[in-house]
């Protein structure tokens, strides 16, 4: 897939079959748990709510000693 | 879990917002096409939840959302050298402040040179449910996501059940 296809399966359209079984793959190849995990880029949501900083995972998870990471959206 | 958050804060324990997709879109919060419409989108969530934890975004294609699971409403919780020791399928802020107050407890037990070593343990966590609360927030994000959500809950697909994947 290109880039474009890319966005395109991930930011589907309808919440179906094809989400729950193509996008939400919990049993997938995911970074074991004990092992440093790979390092992601990531963009802070500034206080004006438009702004984007770029910084990267990595770099996040340096600033405690741990950290709580809770993945979601508004819906 | 801003709650949650704001008691691990005075502990040392950082807590973020990682935005993803729209798990369940609708009209008024559609699918995202750029890192513009999905800023719009977390800002309307920081707004009207008042979350309180820092908001990242993740790139608009998911990257990091899918190496990690791809779970609508996940949890993961990292040490300072980027070590997942706690993974969740599903948000709850008394598993997450539970584990990580267990891991508060562990590092504080290495500074005082107890010998420990590291396994794994798999359990099972419970999170309430609440189904006229859940069409209330997916009825923010449009009729849309209303209508997609009650189609999978009718056909019983939507909660975990041991032995089953994906479940959500």
């Amino acid at each position: 897939m290109n880039r474009e296809e890319q966005i395109l399966d991930y930011n589907y359209n309808d919440f179906d079959d094809n989400a729950l079984g193509h996008v939400m793959k919990w049993q997938g190849n995911q970074p074991p748990l004990g092992k440093p995990a790979p390092d992601f880029p990531l963009w802070k949501l500034e206080e004006d709510g438009k702004t984007l900083t770029e910084t990267t995972l990595k770099t996040v998870l340096k600033e405690n000693p741990l950290t709580i990471v809770e993945f979601g959206s508004f819906s | 879990m801003n709650e949650s958050a704001t008691r691990l804060a005075e502990q040392g324990v950082g807590s973020i917002f990682l935005y993803t997709h729209e798990a369940h879109p609708g009209e008024n919060y559609p699918p995202h096409r750029t890192m513009e419409d999905k800023a719009k989108c977390a800002q309307g969530m920081r707004d009207v939840y008042n979350v309180n934890r820092p908001i990242y975004l993740d790139d608009v294609a998911g990257a990091l959302h899918i190496q990690f699971g791809g779970m609508a409403n996940m949890t993961w919780i990292f040490n300072k050298a980027g070590v997942p020791l706690y993974k969740s399928r599903w948000t709850d802020a008394k598993s997450a402040e539970n584990a990580a107050t267990y891991y508060l407890d562990v590092q504080a037990r290495r500074k005082n040179r107890e010998r420990l070593a590291p396994f794994m343990v798999e359990r099972i966590d419970y999170r309430d449910v609440n189904k006229e609360k859940r069409l209330e927030g997916l009825g923010r994000a449009g009729q849309k996501a209303v209508d997609d959500w009650v189609k999978l809950y009718e056909q019983d697909k939507l909660f975990f059940k041991p032995g089953t994947d994906p479940g959500a």
